[in-house]
């Protein structure tokens, strides 16, 4: 089925963002469905959204500092061990989710792109947007007693920027990897084991400050690593950090935003083709 | 203005053997492909108000094209120009998602196809009772029939009020009653003056919905025009292609079923002398008569439609086939335990055997109520006529 109500659907990098934005309501609800949808016909139902990140939580919490005993700053006891890895599991289990869906999401969708004209970049847009709102509440507790605990009230205005880079950075290699599934099928495997991968090469379940001089050159090379990197100076001691954080994960959210929207741009009209 | 225009489109398919194929030609530049023409050139314009009906044989690029004029594809080369909204059906049902009840379904494809919330609102209601599901419509869209998907999906698409419609062969699922609720809406369309495409191998309903026709030969336009001279050459071809071939109870795959199912059907069929005398063997000439008599199910419901005759021979082709609607009668309003005769009081049929295909139909004779065949009846001739019809005729010769 397809309407034509927009006449021409546009094709450029920045109309990416148009399109989604013209679909916004429809991407709420396509949303909403998919948070809904997600554990449908279980007994949990929405509780799935909760137990997941938990238990996922739970498990490196008790490995990494109960067993490991793993202690970030000099005077940080095992609390401080805890928010270190919070502050960096719950932005890393949105990022790995909205990968590994968007990456997903125009093989999954194949029967809708091929009967339905509309901007397909919604459907990516969906899978990345949605693990926000799933882990949202996970974090919004997290960030509200660091608040009330710590009195980090800069917090609340900084996170949902770094947030809203975070999106971009997601969608944009999302773009580009639902791209390339479709004409490799591949990529969804490779992608797999990027992720499984990611979260170890990654200063997230222990500090960068304990890896080995040849190793931490390589972080910068890591696009996750200035996210990571603000999202603990922010949860630990309230403040930004390094500003080169800031201008490294602006930079990764630009350069895969514009690549990933580019590369979907110029092949999506081929995706019925090949889905 | 026109409604839809297209010029010399043209849709290539590149086939890699294999994924790693892809991969050569790209670091390699040099193709590891072969190429498949689905469609080469065709163009056409409609005005608003216009049907066409697009016919060929499977693989003849009749669905691509669909999917090129409702965007889902992009032509390789060629231009396509569309004044107004349209709502596609294209191949089996819409893109479902299993999980979800059928009406929240309802949502995501209205969605998708650009309606807001306010306008699915006030056309739920609608679709939901045009698609029939009444309480299944709460349930989940995996325990569906294919028959009820195909129906909530042509609720959903024909319920946006487009201007255009597309509809790729959407009507050989579903059962009797939804495909003549299909044809009455389609019907409706076209009065109101909407562009109708309509892809279908049944060339009756081509005939009876579409004032134009476009037959597809391998991706190429063999022949387009007024409805009749496209089916005829299509059919001729069809004809020519299947000739050699042994056909084999070609005559009855239309509807059929137990009877309990159909709303009416024949309790009998009769083929008789002028008498009334039941016969299996006729003389070329002499009188010839058919009876049927019809049984209605449900007596509280009104059926009024038209009785359509085929006289077949035994090797399936169609020595005349007319319906009462093409003799200006009008609509029959059948009752059970009707009785209606077909006379043909100077048989002109030589030697052979032959039999009636009866169909009941309904008002516009496009839905076909319930068809049955007749028994073989022999006919003999004495006369010594070659050929397969005695044939009024009158010498003349003059000294």
């Amino acid at each position: 089925m397809s309407l034509l109500r927009i006449k021409e659907i546009a094709t450029s990098t920045f109309d990416t963002i148009k399109n989604i934005f013209a679909f916004r309501h429809i991407l709420f609800q396509l949303v909403v469905r998919e948070i809904k949808g997600r554990f449908v016909g279980s007994i949990g139902g929405l509780l799935w959204h909760f137990i997941n990140p938990i238990l996922t939580l739970i498990i490196y919490l008790f490995v990494f500092v109960y067993v490991f005993k793993l202690r970030v700053g000099t005077s940080g006891g095992a609390g401080a061990s805890a928010v270190y890895i919070m502050a960096g599991l719950f932005p890393w289990m949105i990022i790995a989710e909205g990968l590994l869906r968007g990456t997903s999401s125009m093989i999954e969708n194949a029967a809708l792109i091929q009967k339905t004209y509309f901007p397909t970049e919604i459907l990516a847009a969906k899978a990345v947007v949605a693990p926000f709102l799933s882990y949202g509440v996970a974090i919004l507790l997290f960030t509200i007693y660091i608040c009330l605990s710590h009195g980090f009230l800069m917090l609340v205005f900084i996170l949902p920027f770094i947030l809203m880079l975070q999106l971009f950075f997601t969608l944009g290699v999302s773009l580009l990897s639902a791209t390339l599934s479709v004409f490799f099928r591949d990529v969804m495997q490779l992608m797999n084991i990027i992720i499984t991968f990611w979260i170890y090469v990654t200063p997230i379940l222990y500090p960068a400050s304990m890896l080995p001089e040849w190793a931490k050159n390589f972080m910068y090379v890591n696009p996750l690593y200035p996210f990571m990197s603000i999202y603990q100076s922010l949860f630990l001691s309230g403040t930004l950090g390094n500003w080169h954080m800031l201008l490294l994960a602006a930079l990764w959210s630009a350069a895969f935003f514009v690549t990933g929207a580019f590369v979907f741009n110029k092949l999506k009209y081929e995706f019925a083709d090949w889905l | 203005m026109t409604a839809l225009e297209v010029k010399n489109i043209s849709k290539i398919y590149k086939i890699y053997g294999s994924p790693a194929h892809r991969v050569k030609e790209i670091v390699l530049k040099r193709p590891f492909h072969t190429v498949f023409h689905a469609l080469r050139d065709v163009s056409f314009t409609l005005l608003p108000g216009d049907t066409l009906g697009i016919m060929g044989e499977n693989g003849a690029g009749k669905s691509t094209l669909l999917k090129i004029l409702a965007k889902t594809l992009k032509p390789t080369s060629g231009s396509l120009t569309v004044t107004g909204r349209v709502a596609a059906l294209l191949e089996l049902g819409a893109a479902f998602n299993p999980e979800f009840s059928g009406e929240e379904n309802i949502y995501l494809n209205a969605y998708l196809i650009g309606l807001s919330r306010d306008e699915i609102d006030a056309r739920k209601d609608d679709i939901i009772a045009f698609s029939e599901l009444g309480d299944f419509i709460k349930r989940p869209v995996k325990t569906y029939s294919s028959g009820m998907q195909v129906r909530l999906a042509f609720s959903i698409a024909t319920s946006v009020n487009p201007d255009i419609l597309i509809i790729d062969e959407a009507l050989s699922v579903g059962d009797q009653h939804f495909q003549k609720k299909c044809v009455d809406r389609m019907m409706e369309f076209k009065r109101a003056g909407k562009t109708i495409l309509f892809c279908s191998h049944s060339l009756y309903l081509i005939q009876e919905l579409c004032g134009r026709a476009i037959w597809l030969k391998q991706g190429k336009t063999e022949k387009i025009g007024e409805t009749l001279a496209v089916i005829n050459a299509y059919s001729d071809w069809v004809r020519e292609k299947d000739a050699g071939l042994h056909i084999k109870d070609g005559g009855a795959k239309a509807p059929g079923g137990p009877r309990s199912e159909n709303p009416l059907w024949l309790e009998w069929i009769k083929i008789t002398d002028e008498e009334g005398r039941e016969k299996e063997l006729f003389n070329t000439g002499r009188h010839v008569k058919l009876s049927m008599r019809i049984r209605v199910g449900d007596s509280r419901n009104r059926y009024s439609g038209h009785v359509g005759i085929g006289l077949h021979r035994n090797d399936e082709v169609i020595m005349s086939g007319f319906t009462t609607k093409m003799d200006n009668l009008p609509p029959v309003t059948f009752r059970d335990g009707q009785e209606i005769d077909l006379s043909f009081p100077c048989f002109p049929l030589l030697a052979g055997q032959y039999y009636f295909f009866v169909v009941i139909t309904d008002e516009y004779a496009l839905h076909s109520f319930f068809h049955q065949k007749s028994s073989v009846f022999f006919v003999e001739h004495f006369t010594g006529e070659l050929g397969v019809v005695k044939m009024d005729h009158q010498w003349n010769i003059r000294p």
